[in-house]
């Protein structure tokens, strides 16, 4: 059992601070999870936030743009900034002694950013130039265009925005997007490292007390329903991603579904490696992963075949995703085996010990726990939740939550045929 | 944090970095092979045979090697290099013993004729996933080009005929002669006791065969040389230009570093503010490639084809200001800085080691703690930075252009997007 030290606060403007102490590590890492992600995106504006995230630092407070990040450089800081569908992150990592120094530039970003007008225009065509780069890279491509169709709209809008829509988007609408969802309610500090939680709590409530806004919003997501895409692109590969529905993070089945994309497709015994990759030769990289978003969830499957070969790839993951949903019979290697699962539960559970030594993986993963949950869970209790998950709890979990009816998305220079 | 060695009788070398307070041990085995210390005829063997490690041994099938890797835990993987192959795992501290029996173990690889069949498909479709990414596959001819008649030109997943040609017993013989004690390293660094670690190394390496391999150093030919490559799949231009720099074993490699830090890192330097920030430039970026005995510096522009030529002139400008006026006091210091917080923290995982106890040792033989690099850091002042660039100015040699050629195929593919319909 890893002895934890995790304590939160929540300030009177509805920020929550999540802080875990790490006293074997010199570093500290942070987080911010601001609700202004591209769900958010106005109507035919898709890329506000991240527009909004390139100009937020583009001077703050006493700094203008390139003062603030040399300011970043001299304190030794790896600072950034981005939008991802339900948030923007502000994160950082550096050396514990140096947080308090970090913190005011972070204040100064958050508080007080200039948007200045001479640098719009530049703002707008570096996102520009990074959507045309996502156009060129099939597997980064695949990766947008999955969210798009697989996920529950306003989760499915591309973080990055598109290129049809960025020339409309104003700067009075990136300051409007900064107004309405840049507030301290629905907000989540996540910070780990060597750090005394007095300290920082004090100190944040000291630099961000006149931060205040509108209350959370509610977001109503619809789905409707899995779709079959291929995009044509001129590669030697093509690159496949299937999406399966699947409990969402605060769902008591939760460790179940992880316990199956685990064995699905998470380590080199996993079905899929095994099966795709080691007898058959069949591609360099294929797994499975779980994937939380606000109220759902996806086993996610990728991977990525020349194109003369994809069509059996294809099919020999799905006769795998078949076979994982057979009632179970282990003599006859159907369902899942008690080998596989403690397997799996062996790999999450030397995952969560040895990223005790991670400050920004534990940043991170508070802050999440936090935003799904309401509450941190402690390593403990995530090996308890993961020690029941049992051959027999994973075949109800998969009656429940079928291997059917995925939304699949192929790219690369021909269609396959996606078996039923 | 305490450093042990200890030379086994076959001359194998190990090294640990304790460190009590860790809560996982990393260890890895590095061999000093890679894709230049290939002949033409087995181009990419170095790479294929990394793979072929863990596909079984006499004593572990390659089920056997993944499965017990997953029942342990264990964090594992192994990388290839123009000039190194690692084997390397991270487990909690009371799987020391099994995960260190199975990458010792795996090692010496039986190289079945079966296997060695079904693994080089794989290799195949990582060839065609490189070949894929428009960066990578500009860097990959850069290297090329730049040491053309010098071995670091060579690929490292060689090439898909040189790959589709190489026989079983090329890569045996391969094995045989580099995976010897006198090229191979040790390194260990977490939470685990210095005595199991050499116990173990005893009983599990002991029987390692003896015997070294003398690398190549020819120098390498300069010439200017310009190539264009153009390609259907692109949307944007890239642009590759390099030139020369110190070696990786070079005392000057870190101001080598630091130098191209402040021309070049991604989001705070001379190129980032003269063409990334204006929305001229997707990237623009310098880094410095330190191999043994040579080294270079790779500058890497992509932007919209119609603006290349400029943004390329630009990058250049830059280059030639920097060459000639040096860096200032302050750019000096926030390099400083921030690489040396880098060091820190990459150095609080002990994975995150391995790599460089192993190399300083097996080029310097020496050990350097995180303390130490940081401190080398910090001594650095900005005359030795003008005295490199006096030495090595930022001028380049070879530029290579990949450039979309305009077909149907290229334009934006989202435009081009189709439903198909489920097979009934």
């Amino acid at each position: 059992m890893i002895e934890q030290r995790i304590q939160t606060h929540r300030y009177e403007n509805g920020l929550v601070l999540v802080v875990e102490t790490l006293p074997e590590t010199r570093a500290v890492a942070c987080e911010f999870l601001i609700p202004a992600g591209s769900a958010f995106d106005p109507p035919g504006r898709n890329g506000t936030a991240n527009l909004l995230s390139d100009m937020i630092v583009r001077g703050a407070g006493a700094y203008d743009a390139r003062q603030l990040a040399d300011r970043f450089d001299f304190l030794g800081v790896q600072f950034g900034t981005h939008a991802g569908t339900a948030h923007m992150w502000l994160s950082f990592a550096t050396l514990s002694d140096r947080l308090m120094d970090v913190l005011p530039l972070c204040a100064d970003v958050i508080l007080r950013p200039h948007f200045p007008e001479k640098d719009f225009a530049a703002g707008k065509e570096s996102v520009a130039q990074s959507l045309r780069a996502i156009e060129e890279d099939p597997l980064e491509k695949l990766t947008v265009e999955l969210r798009r169709h697989a996920l529950p709209e306003p989760w499915s809008k591309p973080s990055e925005g598109t290129l049809e829509d960025l020339p409309r988007i104003t700067l009075d609408d990136v300051r409007e997007h900064y107004r309405r969802h840049v507030r301290p309610a629905g907000t989540i500090v996540g910070v780990a490292g060597r750090i005394e939680f007095e300290r920082i709590r004090d100190a944040l409530g000291e630099l961000l007390a006149g931060w205040s806004g509108p209350p959370e919003e509610r977001i109503r997501a619809r789905w409707d329903g899995p779709r079959v895409v291929h995009l044509p692109h001129a590669s030697h590969q093509t690159h496949i991603a299937v999406a399966f529905e699947a409990v969402p993070y605060a769902d008591p089945q939760h460790y179940d579904a992880w316990m199956v994309a685990s064995v699905l497709g998470g380590g080199s015994s996993s079905r899929l490696f095994t099966e795709v990759r080691e007898r058959r030769g069949l591609c360099y990289s294929v797994y499975a992963s779980l994937v939380c978003g606000k109220g759902f969830g996806r086993i996610v499957v990728y991977t990525g075949t020349t194109a003369d070969r994809a069509q059996e790839t294809l099919d020999v993951m799905w006769a795998e995703f078949r076979r994982l949903g057979e009632p179970p019979d282990p003599a006859a290697g159907r369902g899942v085996s008690e080998h596989e699962l403690r397997r799996s539960k062996a790999r999450v559970k030397s995952a969560m010990i040895m990223q005790q030594e991670l400050a920004g993986a534990r940043a991170s993963a508070i802050a999440r726990d936090w935003s799904h949950l309401g509450r941190v869970r402690t390593a403990d209790e995530i090996r308890r939740a993961v020690d029941a998950v049992s051959a027999e709890s994973i075949h109800h979990y998969i009656r429940q939550h079928p291997f059917a009816n995925p939304t699949v998305v192929t790219i690369g220079p021909e269609p396959l045929e996606v078996p039923r | 944090m305490k450093f042990h060695h200890h030379r086994l009788s076959n001359g194998l070398d190990v090294l640990a970095e304790i460190n009590p307070a860790a809560y996982s041990v990393a260890y890895g085995f590095f061999v000093r092979t890679g894709a230049r210390d290939e002949t033409p005829d087995v181009s990419g063997v170095s790479h294929f045979l990394e793979h072929m490690v863990f596909k079984g041994t006499p004593r572990h099938s390659a089920e056997d090697v993944n499965r017990i890797f997953d029942e342990i835990g264990a964090i594992y993987n192994a990388s290839t290099s123009e000039e190194e192959t690692a084997f390397y795992a991270a487990t909690l501290p009371e799987y020391f013993p099994v995960g260190f029996e199975l990458l010792a173990d795996i090692m010496f690889p039986s190289l079945h004729e079966e296997d060695f069949r079904t693994e080089k498909q794989v290799i195949l479709e990582e060839i065609a996933m490189y070949d894929d990414q428009p960066a990578s596959f500009a860097v990959h001819k850069a290297m090329e080009t730049h040491f053309a008649g010098h071995p670091l030109a060579n690929p490292i997943l060689g090439t898909r005929e040189s790959i589709t040609a190489l026989p079983v017993e090329a890569m045996r013989r391969y094995h045989r002669e580099r995976y010897r004690t006198g090229n191979v390293v040790l390194a260990v660094s977490g939470n685990i006791e210095w005595d199991l670690v050499r116990r173990l190394a005893e009983e599990k390496c002991g029987h390692w065969p003896k015997g070294s391999f003398r690398r190549a150093h020819p120098p390498r030919v300069g010439r200017r040389t310009d190539k264009r490559f153009p390609r259907a799949d692109l949307v944007q231009q890239h642009t590759v230009m390099m030139c020369d720099a110190p070696g990786g074993t070079d005392r000057r490699r870190i101001a080598a570093s630091v130098l191209s830090f402040v021309v070049g890192q991604a989001d705070n330097s001379r190129l980032y503010w003269e063409l990334v920030d204006p929305g001229r430039a997707e990237s623009a970026d310098l880094s410095f490639l330190g191999f043994d005995g040579v080294g270079a510096f790779i500058g890497y522009l992509s932007c919209a084809p119609e603006d290349a030529e400029a943004n390329a002139t630009t990058f250049r400008r830059v280059l030639k200001e920097v060459t000639r006026y040096g860096i200032t006091q302050e750019e000096l210091q926030r390099a400083v800085n921030k690489l040396s917080t880098g060091i820190v923290l990459r150095g609080e995982l002990p994975a995150g080691r391995l790599g460089a106890i192993a190399s300083e040792w097996m080029y310097h033989r020496r050990y350097r703690s995180v303390d130490d690099e940081v401190k080398d850091l910090q001594r650095l002042s900005v005359a030795d930075v003008a005295a490199l660039l006096e030495q090595f100015p930022l001028d380049p040699e070879t530029t290579v252009v990949v450039a979309p050629e305009q077909t149907k195929a290229s334009r934006g593919a989202a435009e081009n997007a189709e439903a198909v319909p489920r097979r009934a």
